[in-house]
């Protein structure tokens, strides 16, 4: 009479199905939380405030980032960066002379991105809004400037952008 | 006599899977290094135009005019003054004590203005910083008025200097 066997187990090394099931998992994880290549135009060195609350901003499409730093000391205007028109850092004065005329590049961005552009291709964006991403010294008086430019550019919403501290 | 050797060992046990695991852990590395997490930031988002003397967009024809107060804020060397009307008022050192004990008085405020039956949606803050305020003491002010519960919350500039 034939006997059956039972099956060899196999001793070819370390099982690692587990292994790669965790490490997929967190690959997995990491893709959807995890925002790379977006360049958003902010500023990383800059030491922005701390808050205890606040909110996610979920469609960053709609937004401009504003990097704010205290101007020169005797000068009115902050130093202002944000990504231009041409998808690269540009510094943005308030108002500067050109030729004898009077220029307001960051309230020609802001109207640019919020009106739009029909020669571009550009449409309006009435839901357009402004990160203020400013170190945590800036004054009010270089401050206020900027807010005033988004309202003059008729920008409804604007945002902080803080650090998130849990509440002690 | 026939020695008997050591039992073979099986290798057939499914694909490599060596290379599969590198990419994967290279992959994870990546994505642990080069991701910018949610989370670690997030956004005070103020809604009000602005209140500007001499600046800005008039309201539509036809709206009403909302329930407004404004609270100005002020350093007075180390000490950090907050101030809304006649409810409430704030003078510490620390802006985090600032923040607590103002949210407190605003809710107050709001409790008193849901009695009163004001539709406290509608209700506009109007934070004034005197020039010399830092961000950093500001946010706490903003901060204290979303979390006591006011859904509108603006800055205040003046344009006549």
């Amino acid at each position: 009479m034939r006997h059956h066997q039972m099956p060899h187990i196999r001793e070819g090394g370390v099982n690692v199905t587990p292994l790669i099931d965790v490490v997929m998992c967190l690959i997995i994880f990491f893709m959807l939380v995890a925002k790379i290549g977006v360049d958003t135009g902010s500023d990383k060195t800059l030491d922005i405030p701390a808050s205890f609350i606040g909110t996610d901003i979920r469609d960053m499409g709609n937004t401009l980032t504003l990097n704010v730093i205290n101007g020169p000391s005797g000068d009115s205007q902050p130093i202002v960066t944000a990504l231009g028109r041409n998808g690269e850092m540009t510094d943005l004065k308030l108002h500067d002379m050109v030729g004898g005329a009077m220029r307001t590049p960051l309230r020609d961005l802001l109207k640019y991105y919020r009106d739009g552009d029909p020669a571009r291709g550009l449409a309006p964006n009435p839901d357009f809004k402004v990160i203020i991403r400013a170190d945590k010294s800036v004054t009010y008086y270089f401050l206020a400037p900027v807010l005033i430019e988004c309202n003059l550019a008729h920008v409804k919403s604007f945002a902080f952008n803080t650090k998130s501290v849990a509440p002690s | 006599m026939k020695v008997q050797g050591a039992k073979k060992i099986h290798y057939d046990a499914g694909p490599n899977m060596t290379p599969m695991v590198d990419i994967t852990m290279v992959i994870l590395i990546f994505f642990m290094l080069c991701g910018n997490f949610l989370g670690a930031e997030h956004f005070l988002v103020s809604d009000v135009p602005l209140q500007a003397n001499g600046a800005g967009v008039p309201p539509p024809a036809g709206v009403p005019i909302p329930t407004r107060f404004t609270i100005a804020v002020r350093q007075e060397g180390p000490f950090y003054v907050a101030k809304a009307g006649n409810f409430a008022s704030v003078r510490s050192t620390d802006p985090k004590r600032a923040y607590e004990l103002l949210k407190d008085q605003l809710a107050a405020q709001l409790a008193s203005f849901k009695a009163a039956g004001v539709k406290t949606d509608d209700v506009q803050i109007i934070i004034y910083p005197q020039p010399n305020v830092t961000l950093d003491n500001l946010i706490p002010v903003e901060e204290a008025a979303l979390d006591a519960g006011f859904k509108k919350v603006g800055f205040g500039v003046n344009t006549t200097k």
